[in-house]
This record gives structure tokens, C-alpha cells and sequence, in this order.
């Protein structure tokens, strides 16, 4: 296996060293561009006190191609989509190599905050949130509870 | 891999026979270099812009079909401009890149970036260090330096290479390597994965073999007596360049100073970075509803791809300069490397101011993103055509079933039946290739458009039919 | 080269399967829109021209385990047909009488799976096997 570029090792050190209060990212011991994720759902959101594990890979042109982010636990929002798929043009056309992990993953944190259902992902989600926002958002506090609560 | 073949460096060697003046070669812009300067510019930057020259006239009609081969060879070509030599430097930098082993990643037009560097409006390939210690003693700095190799090693197991036979690699014919019972497809595929490993292969020689030279001259200038070798730098330079470097925000190695800013907000970036940042592939925009329909249903005219943002601070139209110092010149068009003695103790602080604003695309010290790939309009226009001419063959297959369906009338249906995304010709696109705007000259009204659509839709699907058949036979 | 895990591996195929740029002659997707882990799948082969095969379309499933790519997935026709690496009573193909399975590769995906298969059935000596009535499974 190639070196792991100097990016990839400093951008691990320093999210050890200084990690984002609320995410936690991990490499996998068996390949350093894999990470296990956790991000706990932000406050006064449907996602409050839910922890969420993801999963995370930087690819071989990473930085010039954006991190590959999924969600592992099932989630009710307009913007993942049933397999935790993520809507975020930073993900996308958006990405730029001066973003970082720890960018992203703020990123993702914020969408969580703020979902947006007019640039949907999971079409019938973001119906549902465009309709009837209040039954939603219960919707998406209670799969929380149900599959996001912290062990 | 024994067979390493003497013949891979022969064309080279022909080339560099050739003498020609550089100013035919260089792009149009001064840079402030005086003519009777660039008249005498030496044999060697004639040789290294010699392959541009090459490139250009190959490409004469950038839209023509070209040969499997004449690709092969292109790539063979750029890829050779990729290895980095200790004799071709510029500043106390090289003229190819020093760790990037996808050629994907580099497939910049590597006769612009050479003549940029030459010029001094891009710094070169630093090779980079991976840390840098303020309290290292000069002694340390210039030994660290010194043992600096001019490229990262090739990763050796490559997953997409496993298993795939490469030949001799001194034979540039590897046609019986290709399974001839595959079909016609498997057979290109089976090719360009061949090519591909043989490519790679190819490179970590050609390179190889640069290291091995710089390696042997290093240990020459070092044996007792020995005479300096003219190319390699002193200690002085060694220094100069590395004790006060800087991170690049984006591969986070440390690169001596001055490096590229861009235009915009100021902001650092190796060169190594730069030519990495390019155009995404054409796609179709985003608030469009394109993304659901077929691939043959879509608007060519629609396909689109925008020039790079600033990856820090998102302004369009990516651009950078490159102050050198100009107590500094070493290398091409400057004076040996090994003779290159400090003048002043603090020579970065010292040199001119750095700029302190913003520059628009267009000025003539920017280097933009899009000029390191010119061919991105070409690009561009040859996705817009393939994509009309499968338009057109899905249309002409339509009617052409509605024309053999009995009790269809076939007059009528020719009249009214709408195609949205035919309404590209691809003859047009290079013409116009320069307006965004609509493809058809204004004066035809939308019924002789349409006819002329079909028409020229039924044409080329019989005609691509006909190749079709002929070629699967 | 990096090791790209198995979930990103398996989202690359999903992605190419739906938006069918993969060839014509085979087709794949989930089993379950929902299935988080990604390891129940169906697929499709069109059956190649000049055989018995020609104009069938035969549907496999295939299961990716936790250590695919590593691992081969396991693929099994729900459609009849007659081909010596496929079990006559379950369907099943059998390992070790299909070639890419055997010498399975971190680089093969479902799709050459797939694409092998349809040139098995195309073999000289496989393409006028008879062949069970159209629209039978397993």
C-alpha cells in the first residue's frame, strides 16, 4: 500500500488533538482512510440527544475529490435518503481541497440544524416535511429516539 | 522486469539534436524579457518547449476522430513530460511534478506549464519536505535537503493493474497481448487496460532512471577533487530556499518561498496543488430537471462546465501569480544552480513587496486554471456532440419505427413530431463554438429547423447503423 | 492504492446500476430500496444472441457479505437454465466451476459477475444446451 499522504496524517493528528466538541471521528485500524463516525444530533433540533454513527472515506484524489460520507443509523430527514445517503453541496460541486474532515463533518452537523426539504434527496421525506412540517418533525424526533438513542 | 528497453529514450535524444529558436514556441505573452534576451535563450528550453510545438501541430483539427494509436501516443508523449530531471531546473525546482502518480490527476497541458515555469509566472515543482523544524541548525536544513529525492516513490501493486500482462516494453507493438476471441469491445477495453499498465510501468522506469543519474552525480560531486557538478545546487541555495518554507494549505507539505497566490484573496498554494484544480467534467446543471431524463432525452445545448473556483475563498475564474526573486535566478534562463551564492542574509524579506491586492482573470501576471487546460472548450464541445449524435440515433430510430408501422402516417409524423434535444447540430458546434448562445443563425424559423433536424438525425443514424453492423460482423 | 470499503464500493455500484450506464446486456439493483446494509440484490442477464439463450432473460440474486469486495458475492438464478456451473436443483452457481468466482479479484463487481456469466452461456460448448421453458424458476 502507497504512503499515506502528509494531508491525511496531520488532518487525523490535529482532529485528535483538537477534536469538535459533539463529532468524533476514528480511522479504521486497518485502513487509515476509513473513518467510523459519531455526530450527536444538535440541540433544540428533531435530532436532539440522538448520537449518530457514519461512516467516512477519503478517496485517492482526496483532497481534490470530496470525502465519501454516509449514515449508518437510520435518520428521518428531507436531505438523507433511506441508504444515509447525504444531500450537501459541499459533498458535491460545492467541495472545495481547502475544506477539511473536520469541515465536512461540521457541515453535516449544521444540516441536521437545518434541513432543507427544497432541495431534497428523500423525495417523500421532504414532501412530508413541506405538508405537514409539525407531523415530521415528531416523525423524525421518534426514529431518533427509536434508533438513535445513545447506548 | 528485466527487459528495462534502451530504445524508450531514442526520440528524445533526436529531438534535442534539432536546433530551434524558443520564441516560435512560447506563448504569446512577455514577460517583460527583451528580445534580443530571448534570442539567445539556450538550446535546452528549446528542446523542453520543442515538444509543445509537436503537440500543436498534431492538433490541427482539435474535433477530428483521432486513431486508437495516435492517442497511445499523445499520452506516451505527456507522460514523458511528466519525469523529472535534476538537469532541467528552474529557481532550485523542476519542471514536472514530484508526487503525483495518477496521470489523471496531472493531465495538465505540460507544454504550457513548462513555459510558465521557464518564465517564472508559476513557481516550479518544489520537491516538498514533510516537516519542517524552526530550531534545525543550517548545517541539518542543507543535509535534509541534499538527501531530498526528485520524486515520491511509485506505489508498486496497483489494484487496477493486477494480472494484466505487460510485454516487452521495448516493443511500443503489443497487439498479441489482446485476446482476439473477445469481442470488439472487450478487445478496447482489454487494450486500454494494457496500455494503461505498460504506461505506468514505462514511467517508473523513465523515472528511475532520472534518479539513478541524480543520485550518481551527487555522489561524483561529493568523491575528493571531484569538479562541482554545474546542476546540482549549493548549499547556499539549498538553504535559501527551505529554511524559512511554507505550509501549502492544501497537501499540507512545506515548499520553499515565494510560492503561488491567488489572485483573489492572497492565499498560498504549490504549484504541484495547482495544476490539480480543473473544470469538473461537463455536466448538466443542477436546478435543471435534466437529471431524470435519459441520457438521449437531454439538451446538448444545456451541457455545461464552469471555470474552477478560488478553493478558498470561492471567487470564479481560479487564478494565481508568482513573484520569483529576482536575486535568484537559477537554472534555465539563470545562473548555474551550483554557483548560486546568498547575497543577503534575509533574502525573502528583502525582495520586492508581495502584492497586497487583488488582480482581475485577465491580467497579465495571472495564470488561470483554465490555461494550464486549454482544451476544455474542445472538450466540452466533443461531449455535446456525442451526446447529439446518440439524440439523433434514438430519433431516427423512432421514426424510423413509426415509419414501418403499417397504417402510421408517416408525412404527418415527421411535421409533428417534437424532439426536444435534437435541436443541436454537431457541424455547428465548432463554429460557434464561442457564443453561448443559441447554436442556429436566427433567421431560420423553427419548421425549417425542424426539418432539417430530422433529416440530418436520419442521416446520421443510417450512417452510424451502417458502421454499427459493419464493425460487429 | 487506498482500499475502498465495501459500503462506498457497493454505493459506486448502486449508482452506475440506476442510472443504467453500465452495458445493456445485464442489469442490477437492491433487493431492498431500504436496506441500509446494502447485501441482498437482484440482477438480470440477457440471454446473448446465436445461442439457446437468445431473447431470455434470466434474474439472479446475488447476496454481498460483510467481506465483499474481499469476497465474491454469492449468486444464485431465480430463472431455469441449463449451464454446468449452475446447480440443476437449487441454481446456485457453484463456485468452483465458474472461473471469475474462483479467481475472484477486489476489482470484479457484480457487473462482471453478471458479464461472465452471459459469456458462459455464450461458450461453444454451452450455447445449444437445452434449455428449460421460458418463464420457469428455480
Amino acid at each position: 500500500m502507497a504512503s499515506l499522504p502528509k494531508r491525511i496524517i496531520k488532518e487525523t493528528e490535529r482532529l485528535v488533538l483538537d477534536p469538535v466538541p459533539g463529532i468524533n471521528a476514528v480511522p479504521h485500524e486497518d485502513n487509515l482512510r476509513y473513518f467510523q463516525v459519531t455526530i450527536e444530533g444538535p440541540q433544540q433540533s428533531p435530532y436532539e440527544d440522538g448520537v449518530f454513527e457514519l461512516e467516512l472515506f477519503l478517496p485517492d484524489d482526496y483532497p481534490m475529490e470530496a470525502p465519501k460520507v454516509r449514515f449508518l443509523t437510520k435518520i428521518y430527514h428531507p436531505n438523507i435518503d433511506r441508504l444515509g445517503r447525504i444531500c450537501l453541496d459541499v459533498l458535491k460541486a460545492n467541495w472545495s481541497p481547502a475544506l477539511q474532515i473536520r469541515t465536512v463533518l461540521l457541515s453535516v452537523q449544521a444540516l441536521l440544524a437545518s434541513p432543507n426539504p427544497n432541495d431534497p434527496l428523500a423525495n417523500d421525506v421532504a414532501e412530508d416535511w413541506l405538508k405537514h412540517e409539525d407531523e415530521a418533525i415528531a416523525k423524525a424526533r421518534e426514529w431518533t429516539k427509536q434508533y438513535a438513542s445513545r447506548k | 522486469m528485466g527487459n528495462v528497453p534502451g530504445k524508450l529514450e531514442n526520440e528524445n535524444a533526436v529531438r534535442s539534436n534539432r536546433s530551434m529558436s524558443t520564441s516560435a514556441a512560447l506563448p504569446h505573452r512577455t514577460n517583460g524579457m527583451n528580445g534580443a534576451r530571448k534570442a539567445r535563450t539556450s538550446s535546452m528550453v528549446g528542446t523542453i518547449l520543442n515538444s509543445r510545438r509537436c503537440s500543436e501541430s498534431s492538433d490541427l483539427n482539435p474535433y477530428k476522430r483521432k486513431s486508437t494509436k495516435d492517442k497511445e501516443r499523445l499520452k506516451e508523449r505527456h507522460v514523458k513530460q511528466l519525469i523529472v530531471k535534476h538537469g532541467e531546473s528552474v529557481d532550485g525546482g523542476f519542471l514536472a511534478p514530484y508526487g503525483s502518480s495518477s496521470i489523471e490527476k496531472v493531465d495538465y497541458d505540460a507544454g504550457v506549464v513548462k513555459s510558465l515555469i521557464l518564465e517564472r509566472r508559476l513557481a516550479p515543482f518544489y520537491t516538498p519536505l514533510q516537516d519542517y523544524d524552526e530550531s534545525w541548525s543550517h548545517q541539518e536544513l542543507v543535509k535534509i535537503v541534499d538527501g531530498l529525492p526528485l520524486h515520491a516513490p511509485f506505489s508498486e501493486d496497483v489494484e487496477a493493474f493486477e494480472g494484466v500482462p505487460l510485454g516487452d516494453l521495448s516493443q511500443s507493438d503489443f497487439d498479441d497481448l489482446i485476446d482476439k476471441s473477445l469481442s470488439r469491445r472487450e478487445q478496447r477495453r482489454m487494450r486500454s487496460m494494457i496500455f494503461n499498465a505498460r504506461l505506468y510501468r514505462k514511467r517508473l522506469l523513465w523515472q528511475e532512471r532520472e534518479n539513478e543519474k541524480f543520485l550518481e552525480s551527487k555522489l561524483e560531486a561529493k568523491k575528493p577533487g571531484a569538479r562541482s557538478n554545474p546542476c546540482l545546487p549549493s548549499d547556499d541555495l539549498k538553504f535559501e530556499l527551505y529554511y524559512k518554507g511554507v505550509e501549502c494549505p492544501i497537501c499540507f507539505l512545506y515548499y520553499p518561498q515565494p510560492i503561488n497566490m491567488s489572485r483573489c484573496c492572497l492565499q498560498p498554494i504549490c504549484s504541484e496543488c495547482f495544476v490539480q484544480i480543473k473544470r469538473a467534467e461537463p455536466h448538466f446543471p443542477h436546478d435543471q430537471d435534466e437529471d431524470h431524463k435519459e441520457e438521449e432525452e437531454k439538451d446538448p445545448n444545456l451541457l455545461t462546465s464552469e471555470p474552477t473556483n478560488c478553493p478558498y475563498c470561492a471567487t470564479s475564474d481560479y487564478g494565481i501569480t508568482y513573484d520569483p526573486v529576482l536575486t535568484r535566478k537559477v537554472g534555465l534562463q539563470g545562473i548555474k544552480p551550483f554557483s548560486y551564492v546568498s547575497g543577503n542574509l534575509e533574502p525573502v524579506e528583502s525582495s520586492e513587496p508581495a502584492r497586497r491586492r487583488s488582480l482581475a482573470a485577465t491580467d497579465r501576471l495571472v495564470v488561470t486554471s483554465d490555461s494550464l487546460r486549454p482544451d476544455w472548450q474542445v472538450k466540452l464541445n466533443k461531449e455535446r456532440m456525442r451526446l447529439a449524435r446518440r439524440s439523433a440515433n434514438a430519433t431516427a430510430i423512432h421514426l424510423s419505427n413509426q415509419l414501418v408501422t403499417p397504417g402510421h402516417q408517416a408525412s404527418s409524423n415527421l411535421q409533428t413530431h417534437t424532439v426536444p434535444s435534437s435541436n443541436y447540430h454537431p457541424e455547428f458546434a465548432a463554429a460557434h463554438a464561442h457564443d453561448n448562445g443559441s447554436l442556429w443563425p436566427s433567421n431560420a424559423t423553427a419548421a425549417e429547423i425542424e426539418n432539417q433536424m430530422v433529416e440530418q438525425a436520419i442521416k446520421l443514424s443510417l450512417a452510424e447503423s451502417k458502421a454499427a453492423k459493419k464493425s460487429s460482423r | 492504492m487506498s482500499k475502498i470499503p465495501r459500503s462506498f464500493r457497493l454505493l459506486e455500484e448502486l449508482e452506475k446500476g440506476e442510472k443504467g450506464m453500465g452495458p445493456e446486456s445485464c442489469s442490477y439493483g437492491l433487493a431492498h430500496s431500504d436496506d441500509i446494509t446494502m447485501t441482498y440484490w437482484n440482477g438480470t442477464i440477457l440471454g446473448p444472441p446465436h445461442s439457446n439463450h437468445e431473447n431470455r432473460i434470466y434474474s439472479v440474486a446475488l447476496e454481498c457479505g460483510e467481506e465483499y469486495p474481499d469476497k465474491p458475492p454469492k449468486i444464485k438464478f431465480i430463472s431455469k437454465i441449463n449451464l454446468p456451473c449452475v446447480n440443476q436443483t437449487t441454481g446456485k452457481v457453484e463456485e468452483d466451476r465458474f472461473e471469475t468466482v474462483r479467481s475472484w479479484k477486489r476489482s470484479y463487481t457484480m457487473e462482471t459477475l453478471l458479464l461472465d456469466l452471459r459469456k458462459e452461456m455464450a461458450l461453444p460448448a454451452n450455447k445449444k444446451l437445452p434449455q428449460p421453458t421460458e418463464g420457469t424458476n428455480f
